[in-house]
């Protein structure tokens, strides 16, 4: 079969009502503060388990893409972004609402996030192929290596402090060696415990630490009421995003090459862009009084962001943020294993994913643009009323995974560590990303050991490795600061 | 706050050394050290322990006032605690009762328990009448969409 049959194949009149229903759902999912994508996706990865793996891929695609863009919505209506990735766009979304332009800004924030999304599948589409096959001249030791740099930069990038993140990425591998060891099958930390035999189930956690975590912050916070109780016109015109088009093309590759960054996501791709093009604008002293620029750049970035997730995760098994980490735990439960064999094994995905996420962009773009009337009547709905479904739908989404009471409680023992985090600011990004690659650390580190019979040499000695490491200390140089001070020391020896 | 990271740096250099010793003791197999269960273990606790005594050092002599603290960027508020703590304490009661009592009656006490948490106050007539109808059939629809639909054998 061909590229073109691959993508041809999913068109068919049940995969497009399935990614529109999807789509659309996400959509939905998005905009309610409190209900987050991770969360989301992670509920469908348990209740998607019955389905063939191309059914749940395509569900949890457009759920993740529409998600995205859903928190704009609310972002813009009540300043309350109902996903992390539409922080940045609150700040101008919301003045717009504020100036009577709440529907302009829904406007482009909708087509906007349709051009990200298009993008960051384009990349994918073209970059992939190649990530996997250079990924296949990597040995144990790099896969070590990109182990510990993806929480390396993952800790760097997602809190104020790369030491607390590190120790969350750390605590997270900790967690992950709970259980029977891949190597001798001695039980690691389970006190005797049977149902701690296989470790901590990872998509009842993510259920928790996304889910519950986020719902009970919700409940103790008071929510936002829509500033707006009617929606207008929510058309815009071409020349505006001519007008627009660096700030959209820079969002663009920002938006990728960030979310292809191991831990770090879209709310962060978000922020970067739209900092960026502050800083690039000609309209600057525009910033913060409600310029659509601004909405554009922080919205094109986070689905952009979408797209560049999928790279990391599907070439080397690493994921570009916490939804693809759990994205990637559903389709090794659907028997899929993303990572270097699987372009080999199954090349077939490299162009199907890219095809979803277009295909969801459009629904995107008509059910964003439909919707606009109707949000500020879903957002009008109380938080009280709506958290106790979603603590039901955690509770039966952690159970439906194994069939066992004990996942439901790993689920609650998450929650109540993802809260307290947060609330001691400490990043959860790198604990889920320390959970993922801890396994794949330990089994990497101890088989590269054996092979080179307890000698780190192969470390400074393969080029790749040696390439892995300066990264590792430029990462950590870059964000403790020392890498400024390096520089500034060298250009006063110059001098 | 420096208090803050420094209870969250003692914690973590407590699990650290308890997980070092744990992992210290665990066997070795046919004489190979190198494929040892409790090699990663060690790493990965020394590693948190370091961590964990960098944050000390850092953040000891700022509380002691050795050193200024550095500014940081303003962090979300966290919210009513009182409100975190009594709908995590309905939650863990739901998710006990769903042995004994079944989905439906722990999916009961969770959504009328949580609805009542979250308005955190006496309810008017009609927000009663919602809770009361939630309660009632939101675990029965949830039960039987999850049983019937999705075939998950709930208890």
């Amino acid at each position: 079969m061909t590229i073109l049959d691959y993508a041809a194949g999913l068109f068919t009149p049940y995969y497009i009502a399935l990614m529109a229903i999807s789509t659309l759902g996400g959509i939905v999912v998005g905009l309610l503060p409190g209900i987050t994508v991770t969360m989301s996706v992670g509920l469908l990865v348990g209740l998607t388990f019955g389905m063939p793996p191309l059914d749940a891929l395509i569900v949890l695609t457009c759920v993740f893409v529409g998600g995205i863009y859903g928190g704009s919505q609310s972002a813009i209506l009540i300043n309350v972004p109902g996903s992390p990735a539409a922080a940045a766009t609150a700040l101008e979304g919301h003045m717009m609402c504020k100036t009577g332009r709440a529907g302009q800004a829904i406007g482009f924030s909708t087509i906007a996030s349709g051009i990200g999304t298009v993008f960051g599948a384009l990349v994918l589409f073209a970059v992939a192929p190649m990530i996997a096959e250079f990924a296949l001249k990597f040995s144990a030791w790099e896969y070590f290596l990109l182990a510990v740099l993806g929480m390396a930069i993952s800790a760097a990038l997602c809190g104020r402090s790369m030491a607390l993140g590190l120790i969350g990425a750390f605590l997270g591998v900790m967690i992950a060696l709970v259980g029977m060891d891949s190597v001798w099958g001695y039980q690691r930390f389970t006190y005797g415990y049977t149902d701690l035999a296989a470790g901590f189930s990872f998509i009842p956690a993510m259920i928790g630490l996304f889910g519950l975590a986020e719902v009970l912050h919700a409940l103790s916070v008071r929510a936002g009421q829509p500033l707006a109780d009617k929606v207008g016109r929510v058309s815009t015109k071409v020349a505006d995003y001519w007008r627009y088009r660096m700030a959209i093309l820079r969002a663009n590759v920002i938006g990728v090459i960030i979310g292809a960054l191991p831990g770090v996501g879209a709310d962060i791709a978000a922020w970067v862009s739209y900092g960026s093009n502050k800083q690039m604008s000609k309209e600057k002293d525009q910033y913060g009084k409600g310029t659509p620029e601004g909405v554009v750049s922080a919205e094109t970035a986070n689905n952009a962001a979408v797209g560049g997730t999928y790279i990391p995760m599907l070439t080397l098994g690493i994921p570009g943020d916490a939804v693809t980490a759990v994205i990637l735990g559903g389709m090794v439960l659907h028997g899929l294993r993303p990572g270097p064999m699987f372009f080999l094994e199954s090349p077939q995905y490299f162009t199907i994913i890219p095809t979803i996420m277009v295909v969801s962009a459009v629904f995107l773009v008509v059910f964003g643009l439909m919707m606009a009337r109707v949000t500020p009547r879903i957002l009008g709905v109380p938080a009280w009323v709506l958290f106790p479904v979603v603590v039901l739908l955690a509770i039966v989404g952690s159970f439906a995974v194994n069939n066992r009471i004990f996942d439901v409680w790993v689920m609650f023992a998450f929650g109540v560590l993802g809260w307290g985090m947060r609330a001691l600011a400490i990043p959860t990004p790198p604990l889920v990303l320390g959970m993922i690659l801890g396994p794949m650390a330990d089994a990497e580190f101890r088989r590269a050991l054996s092979t080179s019979h307890g000698s780190l040499e192969p470390l400074f000695t393969r080029p790749l490795s040696l390439m892995l490491i300066v990264a590792l200390i430029l990462t950590i140089l870059a964000s403790t600061g020392g890498l400024r001070m390096l520089i500034e020391r060298f250009s006063r020896k110059t001098e | 706050m420096p208090w803050r990271d420094i209870a969250v740096a003692t914690v973590m250099l407590v699990i650290a050394v308890a997980a070092f010793r744990e992992s210290w003791n665990m066997p070795i197999f046919g004489g190979q050290r190198l494929t040892a269960p409790g090699l990663f273990p060690m790493i990965t606790a020394a590693a948190i322990g370091l961590l964990a005594l960098t944050v000390l050092i850092r953040r000891i002599p700022e509380v002691l006032g050795w050193r200024p603290i550095r500014p940081e960027a303003p962090e979300e508020e966290i919210g009513s605690v009182t409100k975190v703590i009594i709908c995590t304490l309905i939650t863990a009661g739901a998710v006990a009762l769903m042995r004994p009592a079944g989905f439906i009656i722990a999916g009961m006490f969770a959504t009328a328990g949580l609805m009542l948490a979250g308005l955190g106050r006496r309810p008017k007539l009609p927000e009663g009448a919602v809770i009361l109808g939630a309660a009632l059939i939101l675990p029965f629809v949830m039960h039987w969409v999850f049983t019937q639909i999705f075939l998950t054998p709930l208890p």
